[in-house]
């Protein structure tokens, strides 16, 4: 009996310790983290992007990026309600999606996809089958249905075509990908642009559906005589086979990196700015010889002018925001090649650039912005120390600070021989997530300057005839961590003595009647 | 003293317990709210002809919806699986209950509990990569090849990922939650049942068909009704298998056809739903299930209380 219940309160004290850990960690992440990116939408560059998470913590240790790849109409739709500080998609945004914005918004490809037509035919090599984009429709509009069929034989004189049934595998959820391909076929066939269209997910006339690139890459390697669309990227790590497509110039292209990037860089002069409708750019069926057919953008939306979001609301963020981008269209692209993704050639890039320059915060451009000078006067320092361990205050002023007082947990009091603008430095470890500023009842308005990773810089005026500033934050020593284990280790003892004493605590103890 | 904190006590649980059932009413209601505000669109857009429509066209400038094929496709393939999956549960409750000796029959039980709590997901897995290639190979090809030419029924070349593997993996997963619960209500039939049959000669079989399952019947019905409702709400597993044909593809002609069912098609469609009208297609989609599995426990509820008036012997 005894036993049981010491069992039983430890499994209970477990439990709580588990269960409270995370929440002391969150803590201690949100006191160090600086300033966090979010964005959401397409699937298809998730990977890159979150390459460029990792990558980026090395430039800029104190931005996080944070994207959550739901698909691009989710990121349209997250976009546009100011969930997030950036969109992704892979399609453009349509006339309607553009109206219902609440600012104008500006589309920057960051990388290319391109859509191969794979299949699993016993008997035809990798990548020896040829095909052009009619026959392509006409197999997804089942018209052609034989794998012998005359049209397919006469590319393919050389190839043993079986009497077989072609098996259509498509996506069966709405994704980038279906848009890029029914971009294609709607460009090439008339039949196929009247009777079906494009989009992100259209009504198949023919055809099993699949979850993703992987169900569907399954499917086909798993189902003889199976034809499908999937993303080079994908087709290429997964060594599946996939046909040469036929191009405007009417050459065979096979779907490479390189190809891909020739069919960019031959659509590069006609694209347009970057706040500008996007909504007809296509890089499908593109002109010159060595363009492969089947490519497409994926875009990041920001808002011309950030602060329509108020997610992004001060100054510093929007900054890391253009900075991120912008390392992510130049530096981050030399992550691009090993992932399988096509880097952007210089044109776009160029392109990119002119657009971030455009963009604003409150009306001013943020790239180019230098930070508000600091106030005149002189530098002063002051510390104060609190159960032995010391934090120094910096800060401008035409006057200085005389005292620092830290009253645990409330706030933190600074007293100042003078009053006027004036900027502080204070550490991350004696307070953070800046708040507040009073003197005495009155609140006063504080800009921030600046967020490292050890301290805060904020800046704002002491008012005439005040000495004593009080600043409140979200975590004030002694850390959360700390209160967090007092209260655990309160809770453990409390349910010990609880379920010891009374035998029938909760239900979790077993009482005398056991 | 005593008592009158043991009154507090009682009006207290009395106020906790009426809240918990509050709550189930209110979220019904609320569900019922929600879905119908976010059906509103496409009504407009299609009026009732939604529940006959047969097309499912988001492209936006052609969008026209309808339910039909999906009503189909959840209904076969529920079928498919009851038909499959119910003999065999009732099988493997009877066996553990009345034929397999304690030594085999508790074993046989755990091993049901276990895969009653299997998540739908790994079947699905499980479906899509290896069991629709044994499906295909050992089944639905040699049906094709000796019944394809003539019955209707078979006319189509089998690729494995159709209504009938759908329906058959629904039977899996079905058949432990039936059977479980069956064996539970078999076991709970009084003994005096069985020996009163016995002992005037009934063999086995008679005393399992004209005793046991008369006593039981209304029991067995209801764990039928529930592992319907699971098969009718199934989602992700169905995806998997169903081949997601969209529109008037998705109607099942024969049982090798691709189909969808209404949650495979929400769950398929609701990330990239980006028109307006798609995602409010999709929500209706979500109230027509609603009121088909109502319908669906309804229709048990009526036939349960039917039985047991009628047949005598039933349980109360």
């Amino acid at each position: 009996m005894h036993t049981d219940k010491r069992t039983l309160a430890w499994l209970v004290a477990g439990i709580l310790l588990v269960s409270i850990t995370p929440l002391t960690m969150s803590a201690k992440a949100f006191a160090q983290s600086g300033i966090t990116l979010n964005g959401a939408g397409a699937t298809f560059p998730f990977p890159l992007i979150d390459e460029w998470r990792v990558r980026y913590q090395d430039v800029q240790p104190d931005v996080a990026l944070n994207y959550q790849s739901i698909g691009s109409g989710g990121g349209i739709r997250q976009f546009t309600e100011k969930t997030v500080d950036f969109g992704a998609t892979d399609a453009p945004l349509n006339a309607n999606q553009t109206s219902s914005l609440p600012g104008q918004a500006v589309h920057i490809p960051e990388t290319i996809g391109s859509v191969v037509a794979a299949y699993n035919v016993i008997g035809i090599p990798d990548k020896g089958l040829k095909l052009t984009g009619p026959i392509l429709a006409d197999i997804f509009l089942g018209k052609i249905t034989k794998w012998d069929d005359p049209k397919i034989e006469e590319l393919n004189p050389d190839l043993p075509l079986p009497a077989q049934d072609i098996v259509v595998v498509h996506r069966a959820e709405g994704s980038g990908t279906t848009f890029v391909w029914t971009s294609y076929l709607s460009k090439v066939s008339t039949e196929w642009e009247v009777q079906v269209g494009r989009g992100t997910s259209v009504q198949w006339p023919t055809g099993l559906g699949a979850q993703g690139n992987e169900g569907v890459a399954t499917t086909i390697r798993d189902t003889q005589y199976a034809i499908g669309y999937v993303e080079l990227a994908y087709a290429l790590t997964t060594g599946m086979d996939f046909a040469f497509i036929e191009n405007l110039a009417g050459q065979f292209i096979e779907p490479t990196l390189d190809s891909t990037r020739a069919a960019v860089a031959a659509s590069a002069p006609t694209l347009p700015k970057g706040e500008e409708s996007w909504s007809n750019v296509s890089l499908v069926n593109a002109l010159g010889q060595e363009s492969y057919p089947i490519a497409s953008f994926s875009y990041l939306l920001l808002y011309k002018e950030l602060s329509t979001n108020p997610q992004i609301d001060s100054v510093e963020k929007a900054r890391a925001l253009v900075d991120f981008v912008s390392w992510a269209i130049t530096d981050g692209q030399e992550f691009a090649d090993d992932l399988s993704y096509v880097p952007l050639p210089e044109q776009v890039v160029t392109l990119n650039q002119e657009t971030l320059k455009g963009i604003t915060f409150n009306g001013q451009p943020v790239i180019e912005t230098t930070p508000p000078p600091p106030p005149e006067g002189e530098p002063f320092t002051v510390t104060t120390s609190l159960d032995g361990t010391s934090y120094t205050v910096t800060g401008t002023s035409t006057f200085t600070a005389t005292e620092v007082d830290i009253i645990p947990e409330q706030y933190v009091r600074i007293t100042f021989d003078g009053d006027g603008e004036v900027e502080l430095t204070l550490p991350k470890a004696m307070i953070d997530g800046i708040t507040t500023v009073k003197a005495g009842s009155e609140t006063l308005d504080h800009e921030m300057v600046s967020s490292s990773a050890s301290s805060t810089t904020i800046k704002f005026t002491v008012p005439e005839g005040s000495s004593v500033v009080d600043i409140q934050g979200a975590m004030i020593v002694p850390e959360f961590e700390f209160v967090a284990l007092l209260i655990l280790a309160t809770a453990i003892v409390g349910v010990i003595g609880f379920t010891r004493f009374r035998g029938n605590a909760m239900g979790v103890g077993f009482g005398k009647r056991m | 003293m005593f008592l009158g904190k043991k009154r507090k006590g009682d009006r207290i649980f009395r106020w906790v317990v009426i809240g918990a059932s509050g709550y189930t009413l209110l979220m019904l209601v609320l569900v019922a709210f929600s879905v119908i505000e976010g059906a509103i669109p496409v009504f407009s857009l299609e009026g009732l002809s939604f529940f006959i429509g047969t097309d499912w066209n988001p492209v936006e400038g052609r969008e026209s919806y309808g339910a039909l094929p999906y009503v189909i496709g959840t209904l076969v393939t529920a079928g498919i699986a009851m038909v499959i999956g119910v003999p065999i549960s009732l099988g493997i409750a009877v066996f553990i209950s009345e034929i397999a000796p304690p030594k085999v029959g508790t074993p046989v039980a755990y091993v049901i509990e276990v895969l009653a709590a299997i998540p739908s997901i790994i079947y699905g897995l499980w479906a899509l990569l290896v069991f629709r290639i044994w499906l295909l190979d050992l089944i639905e090809r040699p049906l094709y090849q000796a019944f394809g030419g003539t019955l209707p029924f078979f006319a189509k070349a089998p690729f494995g990922l159709d209504v009938f593997t759908a329906g058959i993996v629904l039977a899996v997963m079905i058949i432990p939650i039936i059977s479980s619960i069956s064996r539970e209500i078999l076991k709970a039939i009084p003994n005096s049942q069985r020996e009163a049959a016995y002992s005037l000669g009934a063999t086995r079989w008679e005393t399992v068909r004209k005793v046991l399952f008369p006593y039981a019947k209304a029991g067995l019905l209801g764990a039928t009704v529930i592992g319907l409702g699971r098969a009718v709400g199934e989602t992700i597993l169905v995806t998997m298998v169903i081949g997601n044909a969209l529109g008037i593809a998705a109607i099942p002609t024969t049982l090798f056809s691709q189909s969808n069912t209404i949650s495979s098609v929400i769950a398929s469609q609701f990330n990239e739903a980006v028109t307006p009208f798609h995602s409010s297609a999709l929500i209706a989609l979500g109230a027509v299930l609603f009121v088909l599995t109502m319908g669906i426990n309804i229709g048990a509820q009526l036939l349960v209380s039917r039985m047991v008036k009628v047949v005598p012997g039933g349980r109360e």
